[in-house]
């Protein structure tokens, strides 16, 4: 995505007479800004921003925050109506409180853990709360039955994105990892998720069509780790171009997001997002241990050859976790680990290159 | 016009050589002993359940080497050090330690502690983000007790309404009586120095017979204000008047505040994580109602950067600027501590509406900087006395 695409989606948005809601992390429960009539938008990293983060923000952090900062402050969103500011991480949740439009942000407050007795609850009141402050602000009324629908719809989005990636479970696998993360990454700039559904389930069935371009010799990797939006093209050369294939994606524009679900059936559609939304393997969690599990079941199911660990500079939360996530792979699942630390600059790419090549060649 | 320091000040600098001693000697009477990291962590219900805090070592750039083999480099070496030394077993404190109590502040401690639990017995209690009554008060109400009936499972014993309520009382009269030693330091010229506030908060971590730590300040507290009331002040007059801030920053006194006031300036307060923040706000004394939910509503207000939206410190930053008659501040944050640093842009906001200058010192444990520091703060006085010379002459 880049300025103008996220332009033009608002733009086209606001002439349907919406308002546009945007956040950055999907720990936020997109399911309540559709019953509320807006348009949610999840934006990923995106290039061609004004830089306004090195004026405010401290260097040493971590690359995702500071694009954020500078989109949030660019012109390119200063029609938004709405900005969802989730606490997930330090360096995010402080930065938002930086940002100079601090009308149009709301704070939604993410636990610390999965496995507590006071997270599902705390998902439920933040989500009931949420819901009253939308209603409150744009003057609507937000009914169980637009949520529960709305959670049907990301469901099938969800489904579409582990439709997808389930091509890879093939030997050899369907396409190249690049592919793969590079359509999910272009349908984003699509506002309507029922569309961007169509549009996964397209790919997939497009790579279906033709035989995979995939040489079968190359090593199974599965990528785990921070978001991957602005450094993907470098990371997946890396590993492409030096005989690997990536065949998973656990991190959370991928796997871990996908593979929560919204159960229609529950009567208390903010307990049925509790459920949701609690299954979500970040590192902020503390402990994380559902990512341990997710870890073990994709190298399972997408035959893994090796893990790769990609983590961004100053993220303590999945920089912190490497020592248990490496102790696991190597000790429990029995797999090749290998970590990276990088950021969005391109000035490591023949570093990165050289250390991937190695880990692959001894796989 | 320079007197020598109250005699008492010796003491609290003993106490932190000799805390292992007094840590050892408490085993050995069987005393349970627990760790702590953090303002956050309970202390009423640690105290009614009979324990002994002791804040663990988190200082020394010396055990960052082993931690680093297991943690990355870019992290606040404050983490990196306290994880260091339990893996080295070289913090007396740790290894005397029944119990470490960790509370989920910020990323880097809330996963080290989990590698921690891995090599001691923790307790972790998960803080809420948002410092909201309306939305954060059950579910931290529901971690506080979870943490008080986790240790009274772990030793046996019943935390009962009474008990609290005694350690509520005692825990409120020893925060008023600190937040009485800041106070020293609004007078003109202040009745103490910031060196010695913060030697005195300091040695108190270290020292476990209670009635006498409290004497001991009491005594402090009198003899500096009877000397101010005879004239015998610590330092002369109008010296740049500042306030210190951050969080964890006590391995790095030595080139920061230490040299602050070698240079001249007056440290007249503290605010922050050791500062008058969590001092000034008591927990309510109504027996009527749930302790717990009273010490959770205290605790909930405490203005740590790892909050957000902190409006409140915003708050009481400016009302400490006035209060204290500040001229400029110090923000003294870590390295890779992402709370304190990026919060530090909002302080400057706060001070430049104030109109007075702030300093952001960036550091670690280490003393290559230390050249660096003292150079900066040495401009920032001179900047701070230029502005009151241009003020007085207009």
């Amino acid at each position: 995505m880049n300025k103008q695409d996220l332009q033009n989606m608002i733009s086209s948005v606001h002439e349907e007479e919406k308002k546009v809601a945007v956040s950055f992390c999907s720990h936020v429960p997109q399911e309540i800004l559709t019953a509320a009539g807006l348009v949610s938008l999840r934006i990923p990293y995106i290039r061609d921003v004004k830089d306004s983060s090195s004026k405010i923000l401290i260097r040493n952090l971590c690359p995702v925050v500071k694009n954020c900062c500078d989109i949030c402050e660019d012109d390119a969103l200063k029609d938004a109506d709405l900005l969802i500011a989730e606490t997930s991480c330090d360096g995010k949740k402080k930065m938002y409180e930086l940002l100079s439009n601090q009308e149009r942000i709301h704070f939604y407050q993410v636990a610390q853990g999965a496995d507590r007795d006071y997270v599902k609850p705390l998902i439920y009141s933040e989500s009931k709360y949420l819901a009253k402050q939308l209603a409150k602000r744009f003057d609507v009324k937000i009914e169980d039955e637009n949520i529960r629908k709305a959670g049907e719809l990301y469901n099938a989005e969800r489904d579409s994105i582990l439709s997808l990636m389930e091509i890879q479970t093939r030997t050899p696998p369907a396409a190249w990892g690049k592919e793969i993360f590079q359509a999910l990454q272009e349908h984003r700039i699509i506002p309507d998720p029922v569309k961007r559904a169509d549009a996964n389930r397209k790919t997939r069935e497009e790579f279906l069509a033709h035989k995979s371009p995939v040489p079968k010799r190359a090593k199974r990797i599965l990528i785990t780790g921070c978001p991957m939006s602005g450094i993907y093209e470098k990371v997946l050369d890396a590993v492409e171009n030096n005989g690997g294939v990536v065949v998973c994606f656990e991190n959370c524009e991928v796997m871990k997001s996908a593979v929560r679900h919204f159960d229609s059936e529950t009567e208390d559609v903010y307990r049925a997002l509790a459920d949701c939304y609690q299954n979500t393997a970040c590192a902020i969690m503390s402990p994380n241990d559902l990512r341990f599990e997710l870890i073990a079941g994709l190298a399972n199911t997408y035959q893994i050859d090796g893990v790769l660990d990609v983590t961004l500079q100053t993220c303590h939360p999945y920089t912190v976790e490497r020592d248990k996530m490496s102790r696991f792979c190597e000790d429990s699942l029995e797999i090749p680990y290998m970590s990276i630390e990088t950021d969005a600059g391109d000035s490591d790419n023949g570093q990165l290159a050289t250390r991937i090549a190695a880990f692959i060649e001894i796989l | 016009m320079q007197t020598s320091l109250p005699e008492h000040f010796e003491d609290f600098a003993e106490a932190r050589r000799e805390g292992f001693l007094r840590v050892k000697e408490l085993k050995d009477q069987g005393k349970n002993i627990c760790g702590m990291f953090c303002q956050y962590t309970p202390a009423e219900i640690i105290r009614a359940a009979g324990l002994y805090q002791v804040a663990l070592c988190g200082r020394s750039h010396e055990p960052i080497k082993t931690a680093e083999t297991r943690l990355p480099a870019n992290l606040c070496p404050l983490i990196k050090a306290s994880f260091g030394h339990v893996m080295e077993e070289s913090c007396p404190y740790a290894f005397f330690s029944d119990i470490v109590v960790g509370e989920t502040t910020c990323d880097g401690k809330k996963k080290m502690y989990e590698l921690l639990s891995e090599l001691k017995p923790m307790q972790v209690i998960h803080l809420p983000n948002v410092p909201d009554y309306e939305r954060s008060l059950e579910m931290w109400v529901s971690e506080i007790r979870t943490f008080k009936e986790g240790l009274e499972e772990k030793f046996h014993i019943k935390i009962t309404d009474d008990m609290l309520n005694e350690s509520i009382v005692w825990c409120n009269k020893e925060r008023a009586q600190k937040a009485h030693l800041y106070e020293l330091g609004k007078s003109n010229p202040p009745a103490i120095t910031g060196v010695a506030m913060n030697d005195v908060q300091d040695g108190l971590q270290f020292m476990f017979d209670e009635q006498q730590k409290y004497d001991k300040i009491a005594e402090i507290i009198e003899e500096s204000e009877r000397n101010w009331a005879e004239g015998k002040y610590p330092v002369e007059a109008d010296r740049p008047r500042l306030i210190v801030s951050g969080g964890g920053y006590a391995g790095t006194n030595l080139k920061t505040i230490n040299v602050i006031e070698e240079l001249g300036g007056s440290i007249v307060c503290y605010e922050g994580c050791c500062g008058i923040s969590s001092l000034r706000r008591a927990v309510d004394e109504d027996t009527s109602r749930d302790p717990i939910v009273r010490i959770a509503e205290k605790y909930l207000d405490v203005p740590c950067a790892v909050v957000s939206p902190n409006t409140s410190r915003m708050h009481q930053v400016a009302d400490t600027i006035d209060e204290w008659n500040a001229d400029g501040y110090v923000s003294i944050t870590l390295h890779s501590c992402n709370p304190f640093a990026v919060e530090t842009e909002n302080i400057r906001r706060v001070c430049e509406a104030k109109g007075i200058p702030l300093l952001h010192i960036e550091t670690d444990f280490t003393p290559g900087d230390e050249g660096q520091i003292r150079t900066r703060i040495e401009a920032f006085l001179e900047m701070i006395r230029m502005n009151k010379e241009a003020v007085k002459h207009e």
